[in-house]
């Protein structure tokens, strides 16, 4: 492989300027009257991104990594252009493609065909090119039945497998992606993945992703970047990174306080959350034995029908252990009106492996709109209280440690 | 540091100052998405509707016949014209305005339409607004198409009328670089204010009456003092514009210096809004 460069990025900074109340600029008669009143709201500075600076070899790999505003998306938008830095410099060598969203300027009304050309022409593919790959991403997203036919029809899986096929078969030096994999099911995400590996390895492409989901980030990434309040705090393999990250992820106090404001969509926002001991503490331990609580202060602006509230439990390996879900109550008993309440549920005792966990927390609709995607936000480390006895070799393989009744029945007779 | 043996691409991203250029190349280079996203807006317009293409027909056709009946009927203006039928050059008129007017208001919501695609994607941001004149030149192009017809059944007895036609592209490029330049500034202002969304049909109605549409210029002059005239001319300059599109096909009476100061501003509000729109693009992202 070679080693040359392919993005090189120098004292990256981008600031954004937002008001105290973090709303939107508003109307123009909003923006006059504050003028001649002179209550203007004083701008504040917003440091995005500070003095971030990498070189990334050609044909690797890279994962971006870090909290919920440490800068990753703002990163992607500079190096796809989509948005200007304040200072610094990025050279490119190669063209580039980004994939910010699958399925970008898919238009409901127009048929897959005219929807495939559309979407490729948007990133950035010239007619010639798209009428070459056409079988191949048709036959990638499996909807040749349904060619013809507008994408308001599809099923939301037969759209996204679309919408990736369009973007899998973008063939620029330099591939940007942000979260893509996110969506779409299980066996469609081993595709893409395997789709991404064989543009970065076989074809000597370099990658640049951004993911919440360690487990991807740590099959897919060669090298990682990890980023924390709009600065560079690692960078090198990704393993080493992850664990970087992990390190300093979440408080280890068993508590999550909202740092940064609320989208200005509508929804169901997280504020707080908390890891509660059986007797009720807040605490970043809890022995195996004990049932302990996840406690969530959400905020809602508006009442969002549909809206869930999911908790993902993953372990240092990146692996997903569980997920625990408010649309497994029944939608009737879960309407979150507007205000302030409080979610909580119990996980039992004895159910998962003693270790060290990070709970990472989504709010949104389904297939509709996201609210919150906070990852790892809580820290806490599940401490063997004598539950789990010690097993020889590699100790107690599993991803879960349910403690079971094991029964003897004594002389049984044989073939029985 | 880069060889400067390698044949790759190189882009250098730096923070923006100062005047942006109008970096033409980079139209050129999305000149697919150019004509794709043309593609699209002309197939959407009429996707699931009964009449289809038909519309593009009957949308001039019922807008002259109301015309022709408010201001040929109602207002009585139809004596003015003996020559031809009152509806023929209220149709001209009509196709005029509908140049201006529509290429106008599509130019100037393309932005916030396509919010999507300008916080995804990176392309230059003038290929929304210019993807817009597609839709608007078929329709100009149906219109024409009626209108010869019309002029060429009814046979005409213009003057002029055959050499006159040849001024015909002038008048749709000034029309355009008009509407362009307007729908311009409104688009970029748009991403900011969406007031804007709101007074700019208003304007268009405004403008729609005091525009010789339903009515010809020659009523004007002969009806109103000449101070008077002159602030119209001045503040209106769209009004000598369908003016010349009408005397193109028809022939007569045409103020040719208010027609010269029109076309000098047409081509001034044009570039200022080019000028306009390159200096907000790079906020376009971080506010929509």
């Amino acid at each position: 492989m070679s080693s040359e460069t392919a993005v090189s990025v120098r004292g990256l900074g981008k600031t954004y300027r937002i008001t105290p109340t973090g709303s939107h600029p508003g109307t123009l008669a909003e923006t006059v009257l504050a003028r001649v009143t002179g209550r203007a709201a004083r701008a504040e500075t917003f440091h995005a991104l500070r003095d971030v600076s990498f070189e990334i070899r050609e044909g690797t790999v890279v994962g971006i990594i870090g909290r919920n505003g440490a800068g990753k998306s703002t990163l992607l938008k500079l190096l796809s252009r989509i948005t200007e830095p304040t200072s610094g410099r990025i050279d490119l060598y190669g063209r580039v493609g980004s994939l910010l969203e699958v399925g970008t300027g898919f238009h409901p009304e127009l048929t897959g065909r005219e929807n495939i050309f559309l979407n490729g022409a948007i990133l950035g593919m010239t007619r010639r090119e798209i009428a070459r790959r056409f079988e191949a991403i048709v036959e990638f997203a499996g909807t040749e039945a349904f060619l013809d036919l507008p994408v308001k029809r599809y099923s939301s899986g037969m759209y996204v497998r679309l919408a990736f096929a369009v973007a899998a078969h973008l063939e620029p030096e330099i591939l940007i992606v942000d979260e893509v994999l996110a969506v779409g099911d299980a066996e469609f995400q081993k595709k893409c993945v395997g789709k991404m590996q064989e543009v970065s390895h076989g074809a000597g492409r370099t990658v640049i992703v951004v993911s919440h989901n360690l487990a991807t980030v740590r099959t897919l990434c060669d090298e990682g970047i990890l980023l924390r309040e709009g600065r560079v705090a690692s960078q090198g393999p990704i393993r080493a990174v992850i664990e970087a990250y992990l390190a300093a992820a979440g408080d280890a106090n068993g508590e999550w306080i909202r740092n940064f404001p609320l989208s200005t969509i509508p929804g169901v926002y997280l504020m707080r959350v908390r890891i509660r001991d059986a007797s009720g503490k807040v605490r970043g331990v809890i022995p195996t034995g004990q049932a302990f609580v996840i406690e969530a202060d959400v905020r809602a602006t508006g009442e969002i029908p549909g809206t869930q509230v999911n908790f993902r439990l993953v372990n240092p390996e990146g692996v997903n252990v569980m997920t625990t879900t408010t649309a497994d109550v029944p939608a009737a008993a879960f309407r979150i009106p507007v205000g302030v309440h409080r979610l909580s549920t119990e996980i039992p005792g004895n159910l998962l492996l003693p270790g060290e966990y990070s709970l990472c927390c989504d709010s949104f609709v389904p297939n509709v709109v996201g609210f919150d995607h906070l990852a790892d936000i809580v820290r806490f480390r599940l401490e063997n209280s004598g539950t789990h006895v010690s097993l020889p070799n590699d100790g107690r393989l599993g991803v879960v440690g349910p403690i079971l009744p094991w029964r003897l029945v004594t002389g049984v007779k044989e073939n029985d | 540091m880069p060889s400067p043996s390698r044949s790759r691409v190189h882009r250098t991203i730096l923070p923006g100052r100062g005047f942006a250029a109008l970096r033409l190349g980079d139209l050129w280079e999305y000149r697919d998405l150019w004509l794709t996203l043309s593609g699209r807006d002309i197939r959407l317009r009429y996707r699931q509707t009964a009449l289809g293409a038909i519309w593009v027909l009957l949308q001039p056709l019922t807008g002259a016949a109301i015309l022709t009946f408010v201001f040929g009927q109602v207002a009585g203006l139809a004596s003015t014209r003996s020559d031809v039928p009152y509806f023929v050059p209220v149709l001209i008129g009509q196709v005029g305005w509908a140049l201006f007017a529509g290429t106008l208001t599509k130019m100037a919501n393309s932005l916030v339409q396509n919010a999507a695609l300008i916080s995804k994607v990176f392309f230059p941001r003038l290929v929304l607004p210019l993807s817009t004149i597609g839709s608007s030149l078929i329709d100009l192009g149906v219109g024409v198409a009626v209108i010869a017809v019309l002029v060429t059944v009814l046979g005409v007895p213009g003057r002029l009328a055959g050499l006159s036609l040849l001024s015909l592209p002038v008048w749709i490029a000034l029309l355009l670089l008009l509407s362009s330049g307007i729908g311009l500034m409104a688009a970029a202002v748009m991403v900011r204010y969406r007031d804007v969304i709101q007074i700019l049909p208003v304007i268009v109605q405004f403008l729609l009456l005091g525009s010789p549409t339903g009515w010809m210029l020659s009523d004007l002059r002969r009806h109103v003092p000449d101070s008077l005239q002159t602030t119209y001319f001045l503040l209106n300059p769209v009004a000598v514009l369908i003016e010349g599109f009408r005397w193109s096909w028809l022939g007569g009476d045409l103020p040719w210096g208010w027609a010269g100061y029109s076309a000098g501003v047409s081509v001034v509000v044009f570039l200022v809004g080019v000028f306009v729109f390159r200096q907000q693009e790079r906020s376009f992202a971080d506010v929509i």
